[in-house]
């Protein structure tokens, strides 16, 4: 899988190259926005993570330029503002996701993950874990064939879990994916949350899946045997 | 204590003074017309008592003989000449020409004896038994003939009518004083009041300024007058103050906006590093307290760039039909979490139907979230704290209140403040901006938040909401 980056601060760049990298992506790096352009038209990249405020050309312009030109490469915008307006035309103009500044890296790789997904066979409906499952559509949670019953955040926290299951998830991650905030004292509550959610699903019932990695966060996962 | 009150404004002080310096003028007017009235009565009396004194001393120096008593009371009139009227000798003694049973109508005085041995006509004043009331004018008159003491002269003069002239100056003077310094009380806040409506006017749109647009000005600096004047004055505070409060908030919309660039590589660094590279534990550990603190300061900043924002009307709503019922129950759940730690117990009263309002469902939890966290860590260890949400007709009301120490009214108006917390000496945790950023929240969804609250008596926020207009 071949990786464009256009950005012009290099530390940035450097370190999203690098953490690409580690997950074995293949990374190229441009400064700016004409670079970028180019890379991106002459090269085959399966997907391009685009910063929007770039000298020269801006963001806006290459996403622009690209689907003019007739590129189908899925763009991830990174933009500095969390500005409604600014994600919307980003969209609008045919990128395919964005990502405010800063952000977690683990967030970073999902969203690439999930964009060079595409065009694969969709995900199976039903998320599974061991003989734990979750049914989206009819929102039923199963555990060795016992129903459990949970309260819609407890939910929302084991849909995130099961889609991420393996990954190790940060409280702050957590929280801007369940509850669509972070702010410092929020964060406490998460462990609580964790807790009651390990009760329904772990308490009884072996081997335990929820488990906590300390001064990180929590992962779900079948123990390694 | 309204009385006390109402004589803080200047218009009452005006009114005061004026009404005081009125009363002084009108004492010395008074006072010296009442001088001058009764110094002119009695020189009229000492005048009319020396001419008919004199008349009389004329008559009784012609040698009229027996005659003299019938021509002095022809003169004078009967009832006067017996009371008032006294013809004597040298000595004193009544003259035996007024044979008329001799009767002494007053003493002659040692004085007035003195003066007539000299040539010298003597004025008294005879109060006391036997005299008419107000006391009698007496004159006593030497009468000389060819350097020779002949007779004396005594005629008098009941004071009776110069008392009622004064009694009656006096009478209509009281009455009319009082009426006068009403006039004037009167006058004077009238016109006070009409010199100081500019002035209140220009307080009352100042206040209008400072609570709404700091752009707006006052009216009136075009006057070339002391009003004119202090309007132009004002008017420069407030562009300094304008110009203060807009670089204040381009400094933090700025500041945030340039922080965030550090930050992303701090916390990109610290993340790759934990993600990818092989550490030892303690490296391990560092840099997780790093990342830890990096995402609180990442947060903050999150904070103070939607304060800006929100000061500035640059804040775009999401808005989408939230339920506000279950997102108090929800926020419940996770607030007494805190509250099971600080040993405090949360109660929620939560109506069974929804509460729709359009705005932001993760913003609202944050509200409710601040408000709920904020009674729990002020209540105190044990506080009671009841969050209520209720429906009226067009509005929502969101209610929190706590059993803690309460606040004085100082500290209530503080409260909204940025970076403001409450007692410096209490643990660290939050930012001082739970609060101010849940009332930007709530005005973002056109709703107000307020405070009431005393010491001792606990702490109760109130936060409104419009209701989403319900569709038919």
């Amino acid at each position: 899988m071949h990786i464009l980056i256009v950005e012009d601060e290099p530390k940035v760049a450097s370190f999203i190259r690098r953490g690409l990298e580690a997950e074995h992506y293949e990374v190229d790096v441009a400064h700016d926005g004409t670079t970028g352009l180019n890379r991106a038209l002459t090269a085959d990249f399966d997907l391009v993570v685009l910063d929007v405020m770039l000298p020269g050309r801006n963001g806006l312009d290459v996403v622009r330029e690209l689907r003019a030109r007739g590129s189908k490469v899925p763009i991830l915008l990174l933009t500095a503002r969390a500005e409604v307006s600014d994600k919307v035309s980003g969209l609008d103009l045919g990128a395919d996701d964005y990502l405010t500044k800063p952000f977690e890296f683990a967030e970073l790789l999902a969203r690439v993950r999930a964009l060079l997904r595409r065009g694969a066979p969709a995900a199976p409906p039903t998320l599974v874990l061991a003989d734990l499952s979750l049914d989206p559509a009819t929102r039923k949670v199963v555990r060795a064939g016992q129903p459990i019953e949970l309260s819609p955040r407890e939910y929302a926290l084991l849909e995130f879990f099961l889609r991420n299951r393996g990954r190790v998830l940060s409280r702050t991650l957590i929280a801007q994916h369940v509850w669509g905030l972070d702010f410092d004292t929020f964060t406490n509550v998460i462990d609580v949350y964790v807790n009651y959610l390990r009760r329904k699903i772990d308490a009884g019932f072996e081997p335990k899946l929820l488990h906590t990695v300390r001064g990180v966060g929590y992962v779900l996962k079948e123990p390694e045997r | 204590m309204t009385r006390l009150a109402s004589l803080r404004t200047v218009r009452a002080r005006l009114t005061l003074w004026y009404t005081a310096v009125f009363t002084g003028l009108l004492l010395i007017f008074g006072a010296t017309a009442f001088v001058l009235l009764d110094r002119g009565l009695r020189v009229t009396v000492d005048d009319s008592l020396l001419s008919v004194a004199r008349a009389v001393a004329t008559s009784s120096a012609q040698p009229a003989g027996p005659n003299l008593a019938d021509t002095i009371e022809a003169m004078l009139g009967p009832a006067f000449a017996e009371r008032f009227f006294q013809l004597l000798d040298p000595l004193g003694r009544p003259d035996p020409r007024l044979s008329r049973g001799g009767h002494t109508a007053f003493p002659l005085s040692e004085t007035a004896l003195r003066n007539a041995a000299i040539g010298t006509e003597t004025f008294e004043t005879i109060r006391g038994p036997g005299v008419p009331a107000g006391g009698v004018r007496l004159l006593t008159l030497p009468v000389v003939d060819r350097g020779r003491l002949v007779h004396l002269v005594q005629v008098g003069m009941p004071l009776e009518r110069v008392e009622q002239a004064r009694a009656r100056f006096l009478l209509v003077s009281a009455t009319l004083a009082p009426v006068a310094l009403a006039f004037a009380a009167l006058g004077g806040w009238f016109l006070a009041g009409r010199a100081l409506a500019p002035v209140d006017a220009m307080v009352a749109a100042a206040r209008r300024i400072g609570a709404e647009d700091l752009s707006l000005r006052l009216a009136g600096p075009e006057r070339d007058d002391e009003l004119g004047r202090l309007a132009n004055v004002l008017n420069e505070m407030l562009e300094r103050l304008q110009r203060a409060f807009t670089a204040a908030r381009q400094f933090s919309a700025d500041a945030a906006h340039e922080l965030r660039t550090p930050l992303t590589i701090l916390k990109g660094e610290l993340e790759v590093a934990l993600h990818t590279a092989p550490l030892a534990a303690e490296y391990r550990g560092a840099l997780e307290s790093c990342l830890e603190e990096v995402n609180r300061l990442a947060a903050l900043i999150e904070d103070l760039l939607f304060l800006a924002r929100a000061d500035a009307d640059a804040v775009t709503l999401a808005r989408e039909p939230v339920d506000l019922a279950a997102l108090a129950t929800d926020a419940a759940t996770a607030l007494r979490v805190l509250a099971e730690r600080a040993a405090a117990t949360l109660v929620a009263h939560v109506p069974p139907h929804p509460v729709i309002i359009s705005g932001s469902a993760p913003l609202l939890f944050r509200v409710l979230f601040n408000v709920g966290e904020n009674a729990i860590k002020y209540g105190g260890a044990g506080c009671a704290v009841d969050l209520t949400v209720h429906a009226e007709a067009d509005r929502a009301l969101l209610r929190v209140r706590d059993n803690g120490p309460g606040m004085a009214a100082a500290e209530q108006a503080r409260i909204f403040d940025r970076f403001y917390r409450g007692d410096p000496a209490r643990e660290r945790g939050g930012t001082g901006l739970g609060l101010p950023l849940a009332r930007s929240i709530v005005r973002l969804h056109g709703g107000d938040m307020t405070v009431e609250s005393a010491p001792g008596q606990g702490t109760c926020f109130y936060v409104w909401l419009p209701l989403a207009a319900r569709r038919t």
